[in-house]
Order: C-alpha cells, then structure tokens, then sequence
C-alpha cells in the first residue's frame, strides 16, 4: 500500500520517562522519546488490528531537562493464578503493600515536547472493508478532536500526554548529538520477546528512524 | 549514552587493555619453588606518610563478585580459599577445607590444560600439607586480616602475569558459547553476559554493588529474567562497570604508565553520593576541577582565568562533558542525576562562578567551606541534603543556584548576627546569577540604590557610631537587632536611629557617621514593614560591604575629627 497517509502529531507533556532498559530498577529515561513510545502514544488514538504504525522521524521541539523522583513502589507483580482463582472464588487475597516497599528513585524528562512523523501501514488482519482512507479519515478526526482509546502517556502510565496536530510551530531545536543506540521497538513472539536497538543520531533536532521489521 | 560513553572512556584511557584483569590491592606475596616448596612469604604493605598504610595494587585476573556460596577465584584469593585458615576463627573447619579444595582444584585444572610450570609448582605447594602449614605458621606470625588477598611468585615472576596464563583465563572465561542478541551498548550482535561485575560505589556494600540490576519481580517485563532485561555483550560490561570504578576510585593505576594514577574525576558529596565526571577529551582544566572544589590552589584558579586571554583554547572544545551523581544503597547503585554539555562551556560556567564568589583571606573559597557556611554549627553533616550535588549541577552547567541556599545564608546571618566572608561569597554568586541586577561587587558599590541593600548599609554604619560612641561595647546593637533589622526595618530602624543620636552626642567627630547615614539612606523613600528574602540577602550583603569598607579606612586612614562637609546630616 502506498505510504501516502503521513502524519505530523505533537506530543509533549510535563513529566515523560522513557526508561533505559538497562536502568529500569532506578528509572533513568532516555533523552527523547523512542519510536516504541510514540507507537504507544498513536495507538493510544487509534489502533486496529487491520493497521501498524510505524514512526518515521521524531523531532525534538524542546530541551531535554532532567528531574529527578523518589517514589514508593513494591516489590511484586500481581500474581494471574490469583487473579484467575478471584475469578473462579469470587474473594481476593489480601495485599498489603506496606509489606512490599521498595523505594525506587526515576530520573524523569521535564516539560518534554516531541513531533512524530508516522505513517501506518495495513496488516494481515485486515477485513474486506477495511482499506487506508477509512483509517486516515478516523485517524485526523479523532486527532483533531482529541479522542483517544485510552489516555496518552509518555513512556510510563502516570506521566499523561497531549496530543495535538503539528503545524511546524515550534520549530526543532538546533541540536546535532550522537545519543548512542537507543531502543527502536520490541519484537513479540511466542518463543520470547526480543529487544531491538538502533543508533539514534540528532541532527539538527530530528532523529531519522530506521526501518525494521517488528511484528505484532 | 551514558553507558557507550563511559565505555569509551574505558577504551580511551587503556582500562580494557587486559579487561579479563582487575586492578586490587594484593597484601601478601607467596614464593614457591619450581618443585612447590614454600620458600617465603612476603607483605607488600607500604607506609605512606600521613596515609594509612595501604598494600600494593596489581592487575589480578577479575574476581567473581563474592556472595555466601564457596566460589574460588583463579591464582588470587583470600586466605580462606588459598590456605584454608580464617584469622577470626568464623568458619566451621569443613568449610574453609572445602573452599582451599575448590582453589586447588582450580589451579590443578589449569595446570593440567596448559602443562605451565609455573602452575605446577604452584599446585604442587598447595597439594601438600607440609608446605602449607610452613606457609600458615609464617602467616600466623605475621598477622593478617580476612580480606587480604594472596597471590603466588615462581622464580621472580607473578603467576598470574606469567606468559600464557592471562590467555589462558580470558579463553576461560569466554568458555560459555551462548545464542547471541544485540547488544544495548554497542548494537553488534553478541553473547550476552548475565552478571555485570560490580561497582564499589561509596555507600553501597563494601564488596560492590551492580548499576544494571533487576532484583525483583517488579523490575522485570516481557517475560525476561534478570539480566535478560538488559542485553549488554562481556566486553560492553567490563568496559562501562571498568571506568565507573576508575572514576569513582581516587587512586586507579594508570595502565599505561605503571606506578602512576590517573587524575581524580570524582568529587565526594555526601556519603553516600558521588559525582563523577569525564569529558570524551581530556583537557588540563578538567583535571583541576575534583582541587578546585576541596581546596581551590590559587594557581590553579589562575590558570583558569589566564585561559581565555592567552587564547590557549582548549583542542577540543565542542567534546562532550558528562556528569553523574551515583548514589549507592545496600544492594544497588542509583543513577541520580545525568548531565551533559560542552567542554568549553562548562570551563566558562567554572571560570564565572569562580569570578562571583571571589576569594577570601586565604584565596579562593573552597565549595565545602562556603556549604558549610550554611549549615548548623558549621558542620558537614547539617547540609541539607542534596544541597551540594545541585549546587555542584549549578556552577558546571550554568544553571540557577537552587533558593534553598539563599534561604539558608540568609538564615544562618539572622541566627548567628554576622555575615561571615563565605556567607557574603554564596549570596554574591546567588545574587549575581539569580537577582535581577546583574553587578553585585566584591566591594561596596556607592551606586546600588535598592533599598535592602542601604538598611545593611545603614546598619554597619550604626553599629560603628555605637562602637565608637561607647568604646566598643561587647553586646552592639547588631547583636539585639540584626534579626529584626534585617526581616522587618520599619519597626526597628526608628528606634536605631533614635539611639544614635545618643551616641552621636557623645562622640566629637559625629559629623562623619551623619553623612555616612544621609549617603546610606539618599534616595530611600522609607523604612520598608518588610524585606522580601532577596532583599534580606542585599542586606546582608550591604551590611558586609559597608563593614569591609570600615576596615579598609581603618587600615589606612583614621576617621576625620572635623565635621567635615555637612551636607545632610540629617536622616529620613
């Protein structure tokens, strides 16, 4: 299908983390946002199972200020074989979290704002009606709107997002920096999910995003 | 980035060199002959004046982060593994001879494999008994402590830095051939390590702590475990976790020049934080920069200023400057706070905080001695926490120093009723960057006319009038009446300067303070019910100058006995 559908969408927000992999336990966010975050931020508006984003180019339309958190979380993840015992009982076990501190420190972006170049391409899963002009069509006017499935977030569920349509206003930030491999997207799998990286250069404020073929 | 950086850092410098070795203190040397007979035991502690006597560091194959299972390391260990005694006696018997098996057998493996005499003669001396309690008595004698390191000599050479054996190790090492994935560090395709050696970060426990870390379920997604949520290839690992321990140590062997250490990067801000810093260009000022926070060398400060007008600029000056503030707990290492800029701007932002503080009797003031100004009592320990890492933030990268220091300067002048050199440095430099005005002298400026500033200018020239008037009394009216001066001048200035006209009656030479309070007080409409907190430092700030101003003219004038020009002698 020809990638004719393009579409500019400004994300920022006052709080964004877009945690390194390597620096998940004391949060650390990479200096802008990756490609995986913004496909959330854009599925977030509109997502169906016959369309992929793909995200093209990400221009940094702000300074990258850092701040730095210190929050109380716990330890342990909620456990499915209760969860599906809840179902079946009806009763809950008790969770306490004060049982299960762990303090964990985020080094988090400020007042963060970010345009994304994406297009979206159709997928296997898609119906006999199912063709690209719907899905643009849906795509602007939700945009324009602002309707979203569920709220936008920037890297992480409590750091909201705004999503709007760019105009070129403000324009990029005139920057050319190396920032190192940065994560592209995940790919998914049966077998296990497997990280992909590429190497993210600034130029002049914007980040060219290689291709790759993740799969959904 | 940060990791890549400092992996580059590591490769720049030579730490990888050898990256299967480890710099570490060694405390004990054992000799052995080519047929495994103990021939002597040698400490290689040094005295160094005035330090504590520290042994000497070599490269020895890297140790495996100790936990409570019994893990032997090769050709290097503690007594426990290498000769199967405890010096505090905590070890049951069973233990400490299965532990002294595991090294042996070790040893005995690489023997066999490489046939080296040198690790022959080395098994042979720990097989037998005799030689051992030869060793251990030696040992006992001596005194050593449960750390200690051993390491082994065979005719005059290390057996760990015999030919062949370092080799040997790093084939070792890499024995494991694992699936490969990309690395998060370098993006090549690579076997992945699942344990990264450990930092000794200050405040983490003693033996290390590890930065990549996921040590609960909470820490983990996707499906990964552990270090699967990180993929990072071995040689990525000992690049980054090698030049943090370089950074963070104060004392890391130059691999280049043996016997040499590589200039400080690291400055020590509480103590359980450390900033660390490196820029991807070593430039001489950056070398300066660990001294000129403890104790700034005047000559340093001057080479710092001398820069700019020789126009010896820097090679690179667009390179990048990284900061980091690692903090460490009992199992991890934090990333505090991550900050990076040019080379050439943070030297400029360096160079200006040093022109606004200017320096005190003994030249330039020292970043801990100004924080500890604004502390309780003066001590280090009541800095509030923090404190020093954002200031720290602030003078590399130009940012505004935190208000939390003005608060706390201007707070410490009301509790203790004077204005100490350092507190008048940290308001001039908070002032400076932060205020509106944007000259705020290192002397008294005639010409500043905001209105906090004149009621401290009024107050040291008061002060003096009551010290002259009464012949330096040993409570002044700035003892009673800083406080309240400096927080609310409209209720407390009147009531001053009603008791100045008392002294001035009593003093011959009055005419002088009169015109000194009308030049204090020209173009102030009145006494303000109160000043807002910057306004109190320019109080401060105003009372300081104007005292320095006193002692100055003390120095090198007496005050005129004329009542000289009688221009306003009045006040408001």
């Amino acid at each position: 299908m020809p990638e004719t559908y393009q579409y500019l969408v400004r994300i920022r927000g006052d709080l964004a983390c877009f945690t390194r992999p390597e620096l998940k336990t004391e949060r650390v966010s990479y200096e802008l946002i990756t490609p995986s975050a913004a496909r959330g931020v854009l599925e977030a508006i509109l997502w169906k199972p016959a369309i992929r984003w793909h995200i093209r180019r990400i221009l940094l339309l702000a300074k990258p200020e850092f701040i730095q958190l210190k929050r109380n979380e716990v330890t342990r993840r909620a456990s499915v074989t209760n969860a599906l015992r809840a179902m079946a009982t009806g009763t809950l076990p008790d969770y306490f979290a004060d049982d299960d501190r762990d303090q964990r420190n985020t080094v988090a972006l400020r007042n963060v704002d970010y345009a994304v170049e994406a297009v979206f391409q159709m997928t296997d899963r898609r119906g006999l009606e199912d063709n690209p002009r719907k899905f643009d069509e849906m795509f602007r006017r939700r945009l324009q709107k602002g309707q979203f499935h569920y709220q936008p977030y920037l890297g992480c569920r409590e750091f909201p997002a705004v999503v709007e349509p760019y105009a070129g206003e403000p324009p990029p930030v005139a920057e050319t920096r190396d920032l190192g491999y940065v994560l592209h997207d995940i790919r998914y799998g049966p077998e296990g999910n497997v990280p992909v990286f590429f190497e993210a250069r600034l130029e002049n404020g914007v980040i060219v995003v290689p291709e790759r073929e993740v799969l959904t | 980035m940060i990791l890549s950086s400092l992996r580059d850092l590591a490769v720049r410098e030579g730490l990888l060199e050898n990256s299967d070795y480890e710099p570490k203190e060694v405390a004990w040397i054992i000799s052995v002959s080519v047929d495994g007979r103990f021939l002597g035991l040698t400490p290689t502690v040094s005295e160094q004046k005035g330090k504590k006597p520290r042994a000497k560091m070599m490269p020895v194959p890297r140790r495996t982060g100790k936990t409570s299972n019994d893990k032997a390391d090769f050709l290097v260990d503690k007594s426990e593994y290498v000769l199967g005694i405890e010096p505090e006696g905590k070890r049951s018997p069973e233990k400490l001879a299965a532990r002294c098996q595991l090294f042996l057998e070790q040893v005995q493996r690489a023997a066999a494999d490489t046939a080296y005499r040198e690790l022959q003669a080395v098994g042979r001396f720990l097989e037998s008994n005799a030689e051992r309690a030869l060793c251990t008595a030696q040992l006992e004698q001596a005194g050593y402590k449960p750390n200690d390191l051993f390491a082994f000599e065979c005719q005059g050479r290390m057996a760990h830095e015999c030919a062949g054996v370092p080799e040997y190790f790093s084939r070792s090492r890499r024995e494991k051939a694992a699936a490969t994935a990309q690395c998060l560090i370098c993006g090549r395709d690579e076997v992945l390590v699942d344990k990264h050696p450990a930092i000794k970060v200050p405040g983490g426990s003693a033996s290390g702590v590890a930065l990549v870390s996921f040590n609960s379920q909470a820490h983990e997604s996707y499906g990964w475990s552990r270090n699967e949520n990180a993929p990072v290839c071995r040689d990525c690992a000992d690049g980054y976790t090698t030049a943090l321990t370089r950074l963070i140590s104060d004392r890391y062997p130059d691999p280049r020049h043996p016997g040499q250490t590589l200039p400080r990067r690291a400055v020590r801000l509480s103590p359980n934080t450390t900033a660390v810093y490196w820029a991807e260009a070593d430039t001489p000022l950056i070398d300066l920069f660990s001294t000129l926070f403890d104790v700034p060398d005047p000559e340093s400060v001057e080479v710092l200023f001398r820069a700019p007008w020789k126009g010896t600029a820097p090679a690179g000056a667009n390179h990048r400057f990284y900061c980091l503030i690692l903090s460490g707990t009992e199992g991890r290492a934090a990333l505090r706070g991550m900050h990076t800029g040019t080379v050439e701007r943070v030297e400029r932002n360096v160079r200006k905080y040093f022109e606004a503080i200017g320096s005190g009797p003994k030249g330039p003031f020292a970043l801990w001695s100004l924080l500890r100004s604004l502390a309780l009592l003066g001590k280090t320990k009541n800095i509030a926490p923090g404190l020093a890492g954002e200031v720290f933030l602030a003078i590399l990268f130009g940012r505004p120093y935190p208000r939390a220091i003005l608060a706390a300067a201007v707070q410490r002048c009301h509790a203790e009723g004077k204005v100490s050199h350092e507190r008048a440095a940290v308001l001039r430099a908070y002032l400076k960057r932060n205020g509106k005005k944007t000259e705020e002298g290192v002397s008294l400026d005639k010409n500043n006319d905001r209105v906090g500033y004149r009621m401290g200018r009024l107050l040291a020239v008061l002060e003096r009038l009551q010290a002259a008037a009464q012949n330096n009394p040993n409570k002044t009216i700035v003892d009673r009446y800083y406080g309240a001066a400096s927080t609310r001048p409209g209720t407390v200035f009147p009531t001053l300067i009603r008791l100045a006209q008392h002294h001035a009656a009593k003093l011959k030479s009055a005419g002088y303070y009169q015109v000194l309070m009308g030049k204090a007080l020209e173009g102030v409409p009145g006494f303000p019910p109160s000043l807002s907190l910057e306004e109190q430092g320019l109080f401060a700030l105003g009372y300081y100058h104007q005292r320095q101003e006193f002692y100055k003219k003390k120095a090198t004038e007496e005050v005129p006995e004329n009542d000289g020009e009688q221009e306003t002698g009045a006040s408001a």
